[in-house]
């Protein structure tokens, strides 16, 4: 189901990758602070002193406190699953740590390389916030919009922290190689090309049907739900799939050459696309047939996403 | 971060350590103030249980009325303090701000300026109080303030007060001695940055050049120091360290004013007994009047000598100024003009009907000046006369009330009265007001007169005698004076020294010279911190004649040095408890090693463990009990402790078959 995960080394946040400087708040808090001393200087008094002070050291402390909750962190790997244009990419990030205490509040995100301001707000890259158990592991996932098909680089994630008081953020940066596949938007209007039952004869015995009952074989990942045996199920069996001869299976032909009065090469990709997956739904038996690949008749889970990727990566770098 | 709303719990935090924070001014604010801020703290209570509306912009009425409650409370305050807005209508401006603001305080950065403004609160009070209890009180609310903090920034599975608390101590405590560090290195300067406040020292009994009774009814005791003293040569007995600073002589009945003999020059000086060589180093003040030891016979040609012996400045002594005095305690001065001795015996005409009555009377007994002034004495020691530093006000006859109905009032009530008392029997008197003691630093071997130690007596003409002091607060509270007094006792409080004889007696005066003594350290220590000190302080360590700059450099390093030390204290804490678990599956995979059971680069523990326990049968307990503890630690969401593990990995001996 899930696309192949990206093979990462483990990262660690050693401290000359963690960076750390004052929130607002704390520029506000710095600011009081400043009051508050020169009123000690003017006045001449001793606990006015005492106090800048002493919100001046919490303020140094916080800051270690604050690095601590991100350094030694270490970055485990991702896992992504394909999602179509216009969805959300979803890298699930994993990380652990070996430290006594826990780390809370870790607010994680992707943050492309080089990605200037406006295009990281058209990626709409929202922070996720997650906590980690002592010395435990755990993840979040960094979600960046899907605007293209094709593979989508996760590149590199910024996870940051104002953990304990608000005052200082510490932010970091892993890369990641971590890549999603984008499936391109299912759209079009054209009906799809079914032909009527029975008019294309010759290759019938060869293709698993969804007509005639000939016998079961064992469940194998992908198989679709509605062809499980559930009687042999509940006779406490393995999990076994009905096998059919396929007289009369209806067939369709997804091709190029029918898409071709949408122009665009999107448009007649985004085409395909809802053909597939509606004819996935209808638990048709399809074959695509696209300008520079074919794939042959076939149904079920892989059969889809064999196609999925096929329209995903058309005229792209494998 | 993404901006979140607060839950019941936060707010209702945050509002009652805001109501602690406020606690000791709103003893001072008026009623309709506090009435106010409960009631904001109350609507943002019932707003946050989803009981009330607040005056957001959704509720249009409700928000427009909210400014105009802030409008009206900022005129009324204005309107009462007639414009002139200082200290207490500050600290009243901020409470009327923070209670309108709990009820506009809907997101994250509403949440910040308010807690924020917490920590600003506890400053305020220092104006009023910088004793250690106060020094307390302030580490209280900033433990609790910060805890309102990480509260905020802790995830709800890990809001339990008590860790939330400790979290919250843990880093105050930590930035300690941060605090200490700069306290001691900061470089101090010598006087005020801008002009203070009108009220900067309303309630420290400074000097001032008139003196109301009856107007002022909470003398604060400020522990600033109003100047230093380093004799040469001998010292004088602590009973005559009397400071001399501006002599009144004109009453209208309520206020006494300064001197009509300012501008004479002083007259000749009999003196006896030693004289006194010494250097005083005053702080910046308001006026011109200068401190000196009793009666000064020697000054530098800046500083005029009134008529009355009292010192003035060339300008008003806007720095630190230091200047060489010679002084005497014994002396004559015999040399009253008419016009002096006219001053000193007017009265006002029909005011103190019934202490003119009485010093008649005994003017009537009496046989000499002697006996009159002995009477009068008598009356304060004997009558119950309560020397309080919050007196109650006094209305119409200010002498008369004090004199024979409250009987209540600190030293300028018993001087001016006493004065009273003396001319309407017939005798100059006149007020001197400046202060009485002083602490000897013990570190410097100097004289610490402070604000506190402001005192006012009384001098009488006694013909030949000449002019003659008279100390009426002396006859009241004789610990008040003459000693190097902490600070002034209510006569209650000092009866405690009559039970000494017994045990309990004597324990609980023990624990006040204890306590005695840790006021003393802090007076010395903490509040008279200053750029003198801080010289001292800095010689004794070798750092002598440090400039600003360099104090700032050092401060920096010692910052640096002890910053880094706490960093490595945390991150070895951090460090451990991984180590502890990965040591021990370390020992255990080189006990199995050593049987030929290596285990793989990317192993993981399971499969390893399988395919021991395939080989060994007989190891299958142990080595499943150990896989499962390092599996539980190290990968388990839910902390454990160590020691299981390091137990079962000791116990683990297997032998080769």
């Amino acid at each position: 189901m899930s696309a192949p995960a990206a093979p990462a080394p483990v990262q660690v946040l050693d401290r000359r990758r963690v960076y750390i400087f004052l929130t607002h708040a704390g520029l506000l808090l710095g600011a009081m602070d400043f009051v508050v001393l020169f009123g000690a200087i003017n006045y001449d008094n001793a606990l006015g002193y005492l106090l800048a002070f002493l919100l001046g050291g919490l303020v140094l402390v916080t800051m270690l406190h604050t690095y601590r909750n991100l350094a030694g962190l270490r970055f485990t790997g991702v896992r992504a699953s394909p999602v179509f244009v216009g969805d959300n990419a979803e890298f699930e990030c994993m990380f652990d740590h070996a430290a006594r205490l826990p780390r809370l509040r870790i607010a994680l995100c992707a943050w492309p390389r080089g990605a200037a301001r406006e295009s990281r707000r058209q990626l709409q890259l929202t922070e996720t916030v997650f906590d980690l158990a002592p010395a435990a592991s755990g993840g979040a996932v960094a979600r960046v919009a899907a605007l293209r098909r094709g593979w989508l680089a996760l590149e590199r994630i910024r996870i940051r922290s104002v953990y304990p008081l608000g005052f200082l953020r510490a932010w970091a940066y892993f890369d990641s190689a971590a890549r999603c596949l984008v499936y391109p938007a299912p759209r079009g209007a054209l009906p799809l090309p079914r032909t009527p039952s029975g008019s294309d004869g010759e290759q019938r015995s060869q293709v698993a049907g969804t007509d005639e009952f000939n016998g079961l074989r064992p469940y194998v990942a992908g198989d679709p739900l509605r062809a499980i045996a559930w009687k042999s199920l509940a006779q406490e069996r393995d999990l076994m799939i009905k096998r059919f001869h396929g007289y009369g299976a209806e067939r369709v032909r997804l091709t190029w050459g029918a898409v071709a009065s949408l122009g665009h090469t999107e448009a007649r990709l985004a085409q395909l696309c809802k053909w597939v997956l509606e004819a996935s739904r209808l638990g048709l038996t399809y074959a695509v047939e696209l300008a520079d690949e074919t794939i042959d008749y076939g149904c079920g889970h892989r059969h889809r996403e064999r196609c999925l990727r096929a329209l995903a990566l058309y005229g792209l770098e494998p | 971060m993404n901006p979140r709303t607060l839950s019941v719990r936060e707010v209702l935090a945050l509002i009652g350590v805001l109501t602690l924070a406020l606690a000791p001014h709103m003893l001072r604010f008026p009623p309709l103030l506090n009435v106010g801020f409960a009631a904001a703290a109350l609507w943002r209570v019932l707003g946050a249980h989803g009981r009330a509306a607040l005056p957001d912009r959704e509720h249009r009425v409700l928000w427009v009325a909210k400014h105009i409650v802030a409008i009206g409370a900022f005129l009324a305050i204005s309107i009462a303090y007639r414009g002139n807005l200082g200290r207490e209508a500050g600290v009243e401006l901020l409470a009327t701000l923070l209670g309108l603001k709990l009820l506009e305080m809907l997101n994250e950065r509403d949440y910040f300026v308010v807690a924020i403004l917490c920590y600003f609160l506890v400053v305020t009070n220092f104006f009023y109080s910088q004793t250690v209890p106060t020094a307390l009180y302030m580490f209280g609310i900033v433990i609790l303030v910060t805890a309102v903090l990480v509260q905020f920034h802790t995830p709800p599975a890990y809001r339990r007060a008590p860790a939330l608390l400790r979290q919250a101590s843990l880093l105050t405590l930590q930035a300690v001695p941060l605090m200490a560090i700069a306290f001691v290195l900061f470089p101090r300067l010598p006087g005020p940055l801008w002009g203070l406040p009108q009220d900067a020292f309303d309630a420290a009994s400074g000097l001032s050049e008139t003196m109301t009774i009856g107007d002022i009814t909470r003398l604060g005791l400020s522990n600033e120091i109003a100047f230093r003293v380093e004799f040469d040569g001998a010292e004088p007995r602590a009973r005559d360290l009397y400071w001399r600073g501006p002599v009144l002589w004109v009453t209208d009945g309520r206020t006494w004013r300064g001197s009509p003999f300012s501008d004479t020059t002083p007259g000749a000086i009999e003196t006896h007994g030693p004289l006194y060589h010494y250097t005083v180093t005053i702080e910046p003040q308001r006026n011109r009047w200068l401190m000196g030891l009793d009666v000064v016979t020697r000054a530098p040609a800046y500083i005029q000598r009134t008529a009355d012996y009292a010192l003035l400045a060339d300008q008003p002594v806007r720095r630190r100024l230091r200047y060489s005095l010679t002084s005497a305690v014994d002396y004559r001065i015999a040399n009253a003009s008419d016009a002096e001795r006219a001053a000193a015996l007017a009265l006002p005409a029909g005011r103190h009907p019934r202490a003119r009555k009485q010093a008649e009377a005994w003017r009537q007994q009496a046989h000499g000046d002697d006996q009159v002034i002995a009477a009068a004495l008598a009356f304060f020691h004997e009558q119950r006369f309560y020397y309080s530093l919050t007196p109650p006000g006094l209305r119409g006859d200010a002498v008369d009330q004090f004199l024979f109905d409250t009987r209540e009032g600190f030293c300028e009530h018993f001087a001016s009265s006493f004065v009273v008392l003396m001319r309407a029997a017939g005798i100059p008197a006149r007020i001197v007001t400046g202060y009485q003691g002083g602490e000897l630093n013990a570190l410097g071997q100097y004289l610490v007169v402070r604000q506190r130690d402001a005192h006012a007596w009384a001098e009488v003409y006694l013909g030949e005698r000449g002019w003659v002091r008279v100390d009426p607060t002396a006859a009241v509270a004789p610990e008040r004076v003459s000693l190097g007094y902490e600070q002034g006792q209510p006569r209650g409080a000092a009866t405690l020294t009559f039970n000494r004889d017994g045990l309990g007696g004597e324990l609980l005066s023990r624990l006040r010279d204890s306590f005695d003594a840790l006021t003393h350290g802090w007076n010395q220590w903490v509040l008279g911190y200053s750029q003198f000190q801080q010289q001292r302080l800095l010689e004794g360590l070798g750092a002598i004649d440090w400039d600003a700059g360099e104090l700032v450099l050092a401060l920096t390093a010692v910052l640096a040095l002890a910053t880094a030390a706490l960093a490595a204290m945390l991150l070895y804490t951090q460090r451990r408890r991984q180590d502890e678990i990965t040591a021990a599956y370390a020992r255990f995979c080189a006990r199995l090693a050593r049987l030929g059971f290596l285990r793989g680069a990317s192993e993981p523990p399971l499969a390893f463990a399988r395919r021991v326990t395939a080989a060994r049968a007989d190891l299958a307990a142990d080595v499943q009990c150990i896989t499962r503890l390092y599996t539980q630690l190290r990968y388990g969401q839910v902390p454990r402790e160590t020691r299981a593990l390091r137990a079962a990995v000791g116990r683990f001996r297997p032998r080769r078959r």
